[in-house]
């Protein structure tokens, strides 16, 4: 009966522990939800009114175009700027409302016929929103007495949401308006508008074929390259001329044909790229034409928001840099960007949305540059796979085991329906401490000879190593435990005392892949890890031997209840 | 006792070994262990990526769609979709400039036409039509082109003063609409009438350009009230007016409203303009603010008076010395002639005496007669100069004008002067 209700009382503890473990999950997940919804800066469009904040991007993201000369009136400077500011806020109210759903704030910026208009259609515009890119405005028409102006705005670059299927597409179209804007009250309202004309494009549409490019041919054997005491964000920063020419006459010398580097969104002056930010990529192209090694460029590196009011400054930087390596010899390839998949989610940009922004700074690219081939490199083959086919070059990484390869490999081959496969970058880190998960060198040589070996063999026209050196540090976003930082920093092919590892004779094209050493037997203990394992076992298994020794025999049931015998046994009456 | 002793390692050993207690052990780490598995399962769900590989969402434009090349506003859009999927459903989206139109159906062939209904609101222009079935769709475009215009325009006029010098000009501008409060169509003639003051009537015909007409109406050399009136077509507005004024005064003179007064500094006098006129002979409006700068014995002084049926007027208190004083008007830039003042003294007579008993010596000035006969007012200011050249200055006695002062130093002369007359009194010790 005791047994019972202890057994019962169990019962309840081990009900009571589980119910706690739910409510910490449940809760963790609530607070994580919430913390999202603030981050997310759309979400307070529902308690502010976003329109009155004005994008800093957007401004910068109008151009107007002279006055005609028949204008009897002419506009002043500060008139010109408030009329910027109600144009956009205009644009960007009206896509509050397709998001919203709410009217509020509409009769801040239209009136007459264009407030009509919008509440008409405000119902069925909602998960619809309109985002503005970029617009281009004339002044047609400034009244004698300041009060009216007559717009023209004959570039009005804008991404429309479309259901498709059972998401939300996008079409990026380039519309032109005429518009009639009235001063009421110290405010310009738009008072009419009329679309004159749109151009569309969808947002899965391919950029047009690099000219010139023969996809039959392409083939790449390179590294990924950072120099090893200054990599990420530092690189360009701390450009040493000597630095490099030593490194590319390394990677020259280890047999790669192509480097792949990153152009820093931010570091190269973001809408605002400088001849002087330019002047070491320049250098370190020129210096890999001398060596002759192909160069695939990344770029918008650290561009990580999406959203469209930044489209117009990365068309911007897109065009400079282009402009100014677009014929280089040493151009072999335009990444557009490095794993953007991993953007999804960040700053409120949906996958399809990341979608259209690659085929905007596609196209953009392949309008500045109509002859280097286009790629995107994805961060994964799953990744690949589920995203359209905006360029010349599908590209993927792989860090995962060998055994998922072929399938995936011959999967993305398929996708890319006949355009070159490239990895762009795919690893093994030789980090090997106390922590598990720790590799050897042998087990690196043998994951990148197998993985370049299965590519030859699997059709893909070529490979990319990350990296070639081990390098200073990690990549900022790695985090910052050992076990994140520290493979982070062991992927190279050269230790970073500038000695080689085993993999680096992947990169010969004379190199037999088939001799390169594969791990054995026990390699694994080879691992600090494993070998700490191994006597830490010994440990206990000594001191489990040592302790029994020192308990004695373990006793019987019959022997404990002799002794409790003993225990209760009144003590004998002492002598007298 | 050794025999008898309570072996507490015993004791301990077996309870460490007891069954019951590693049952209750087993249960406690079964329920902790069942905890952490339950909480690793449920965090694993939670952040595990999905395996399955979804592939891309394509935008397949395979449907075919024929679309008029325009339709009348507030007309239907007539959409033919073909290639479409039989039973499956679509969806017709209109893009027009201020929102959007939604009509779904579902085709029974691989053709079919959707009516689009036409939009309650302004949505002229280029509109872009969808058609999305599953991941295939098509995108074309029409045009929707505006009515003839209704009432009433919108009128907008300014600025709403000008000057009527034949130069300067307000605008009008309209932007007629149709039923549906679009902007009606570019070229659309818009007819302004233009009604003088003096009922002069100007007719101009402009067309829409932008969205709008306009036409510069300049002023003429007549002031008063201008009326505009609006039409296009059939549709009317509400008339807007504006002023035409007269600008820049030409030169102009000044006069004296009343005759000059002797020079007692008390007395009033009016000066004013003679009425200010632009080169056209108009009247300037009320309100012109009009400057008078005078210059005379006392000193300077501009003083301001605004104009009242052309006129300025201005009020002065005149000197309290005799001598000439010059005056000139400004207005608006335009100067006026000068006009020359001549203020004669307002002293008939002046005396002035020492009293001294021996014991104090006391200067009585006055009574001071005015030019009118009267004592000079109360409050008029005799100047007193001693001997040794100090001022000493005191008030005429009210009433009486008269005035007297001890001195207390030994002086050979006294100089009184009051409003410009002089009296002297020599030997005083």
């Amino acid at each position: 009966m005791r047994g019972g209700i202890k057994s019962k009382k169990n019962v309840v503890k081990l009900g009571v522990f589980v119910l706690i473990g739910i409510c910490g999950v449940v809760g963790l997940g609530l607070a994580a939800r919430s913390y999202e919804g603030v981050s997310q800066s759309e979400e307070t469009n529902e308690v502010f009114n976003a329109a009155a904040q004005l994008p800093p991007e957007l401004v910068e993201a109008v151009i107007w175009q002279r006055d005609p000369e028949d204008l009897t009136r002419e506009m002043e400077p500060l008139t010109r700027v408030d009329i910027t500011s109600a144009w956009i806020r205009a644009w960007e109210q009206l896509s509050i409302v397709a998001r919203t759903g709410s009217l509020t704030g509409l009769e801040v910026y239209f009136s007459n016929s264009a407030l009509d208009g919008l509440l008409e259609s405000a119902e069925r515009m909602r998960g619809r929103p309109v985002n503005q890119i970029n617009h281009n405005l004339r002044v047609d028409f400034y009244s004698e007495d300041g009060q009216v102006i007559g717009l023209t705005a004959d570039e009005v670059g804008l991404v429309r949401s479309v259901p498709v299927g059972d998401t939300v597409g996008f079409v990026q179209t380039r519309e032109s308006y005429e518009a009639i804007l009235l001063l009421e009250d110290g405010n310009w309202r738009v008072q009419h508008w009329v679309r004159r004309s749109s151009e569309d494009r969808w947002w899965t549409d391919p950029a047009e074929a690099a000219a010139e490019f023969d996809p039959t041919t392409f083939a790449v054997n390179g590294v990924n390259y950072f120099p090893q005491a200054h990599p990420f964000d530092a690189f360009w920063a701390n450009y040493d001329e000597q630095v490099i020419e030593s490194d590319l006459a390394r990677i020259a010398a280890l047999g790669a044909d192509s480097v792949r580097v990153f152009l820093p969104f931010d570091e190269l002056g973001g809408r605002w790229v400088g001849d002087e930010q330019l002047e070491p990529v320049l250098d370190f192209f020129d210096r890999a034409e001398s060596h002759q090694l192909g160069v695939v460029a990344t770029l918008f590196d650290g561009r990580t928001d999406h959203r469209t009011d930044k489209w117009d400054s990365d068309r911007a930087h897109a065009e400079t840099v282009v402009e100014a390596l677009g014929e280089h010899p040493a151009l072999l390839m335009w990444d557009l960007k490095n794993e953007p998949d991993r953007d999804i989610g960040a700053n409120g940009v949906s996958e399809q949305l990341l979608y259209a922004w690659l085929g905007h700074v596609a196209h953009v690219v392949r309008d500045a540059d109509p002859a280097t081939p286009l790629t995107v490199g994805w961060s994964t083959p799953e990744a690949a796979l589920a995203a359209p086919v905006h360029t010349d070059v599908v590209s993927y990484h792989y860090y995962a085991p060998m055994a998922d390869f072929d399938d995936l490999a011959q999967r993305v081959n398929e996708h890319a329906a006949g355009r070159p496969v490239v990895i762009s970058e795919f690893g093994l880190p030789t980090w090997n401490s106390y922590f598990p998960g720790g590799h050897t060198e042998v087990e690196q040589a043998g994951y990148v000879a197998d993985v370049v070996s299965s590519a030859d063999r699997l059709g893909v026209n070529g490979t990319m190593v990350w990296t070639l050196w081990d390098l200073a540090e990690s990549p900022p976003d790695a985090g910052r435990f050992p076990w994140n930082t520290g493979p982070q920093t062991s992927l190279g092919l050269l230790r970073a005392d500038g000695s080689e590892k085993l993999a680096a004779i992947v990169l010969d094209p004379a190199t037999d892949l088939d001799e390169v050493p594969r791990p054995g037997l026990f390699n694994r203990f080879g691992k600090t890890f494993w070998r700490l394992v191994v006597l830490g076992v010994i440990a206990l298994a000594g001191l489990a031997i040592l302790g029994r020794k020192v308990r004695g025999p373990k006793r019987t049931e019959s022997q404990v209840a002799a002794l409790l015998d003993t225990m209760r046994k009144p003590p004998s009456e002492p002598p007298a | 006792m050794d025999g008898q002793a309570f072996d507490l390692g015993t004791v301990g050993i077996t309870t460490w070994r007891s069954s019951q207690w590693r049952m209750r052990v087993r249960r406690r780490l079964l329920a902790v262990l069942g905890t952490l598995v339950f909480l690793f399962l449920v965090v694993t769900r939670c952040s595990a990526d999905d395996d399955v590989i979804t592939s891309p969402v394509i935008a397949r434009q395979s449907l075919q769609m024929d679309l008029p090349i325009s339709v009348p506003a507030g007309e239907p859009i007539p959409t033919i979709v073909s290639g479409v999927a039989p039973n499956v459903p679509l969806e017709v989206t209109v893009d027009a400039g201020y929102g959007v139109s939604i009509e779904s159906a579902v085709p029974t062939s691989s053709t079919v036409e959707v009516i689009v209904p036409p939009f309650a609101g302004p949505a002229s222009g280029v509109v872009t039509v969808s058609v999305v079935q599953g991941t295939e769709v098509a995108r074309g475009q029409t045009a929707i082109v505006p009515g003839d215009p209704v009432d009433a325009i919108d009128v907008y006029l300014g600025p709403r003063t000008v000057i009527a010098d034949a130069e300067h000009f307000v605008m009008i501008v309209g932007v007629p609409k149709d039923v549906f409060g679009n902007p009606v169509s570019t070229g659309t003639p818009v007819d302004f009438t233009v009604t003088r003051p003096n009922l002069a009537v100007e007719k101009e015909q402009h067309p829409t350009r932008h969205l709008l007409a306009y036409q510069l109406v300049y002023s003429r050399t007549v002031t008063g009230r201008t009326r505009v009136a609006t039409e296009s077509g059939s549709a009317g507005a509400p008339e807007r007016d504006f002023l035409e004024v007269a600008g820049v005064p030409v030169p102009f003179k000044l006069e004296l409203v009343d005759p000059i007064v002797p020079a007692d500094g008390q007395a009033l006098m009016r000066i004013r303009t003679e009425v200010l006129r632009d080169p056209f002979g108009n009247v300037m409006p009320d309100g012109v603010v009009v400057y008078l700068d005078a210059d005379g014995v006392t000193g300077r002084r501009r003083i301001q008076s605004q104009s009242i049926d052309g006129l300025a007027e201005f009020t002065l208190e005149v000197p309290d010395r005799p001598g000439q004083a010059t005056v000139t008007a400004s207005a608006s830039g335009s100067l006026s002639e000068t006009l020359t003042l001549d203020f004669p003294t307002a002293v008939e007579s002046l005396t002035a005496e020492v009293e001294n008993d021996g014991t104090f010596i006391r200067v009585h000035v006055g009574p001071v007669r005015s030019v009118r006969g009267s004592f000079v007012p109360d409050g008029t200011n005799a100047v007193v100069t001693l001997g040794d050249g100090t001022s000493v200055t005191t008030d005429l006695t009210l009433g009486i004008g008269t005035a007297s002062f001890p001195l207390d130093s030994d002086m050979s002369s006294v100089t009184v002067e009051v409003l410009g007359a002089i009296a002297r009194v020599e030997g005083v010790r």
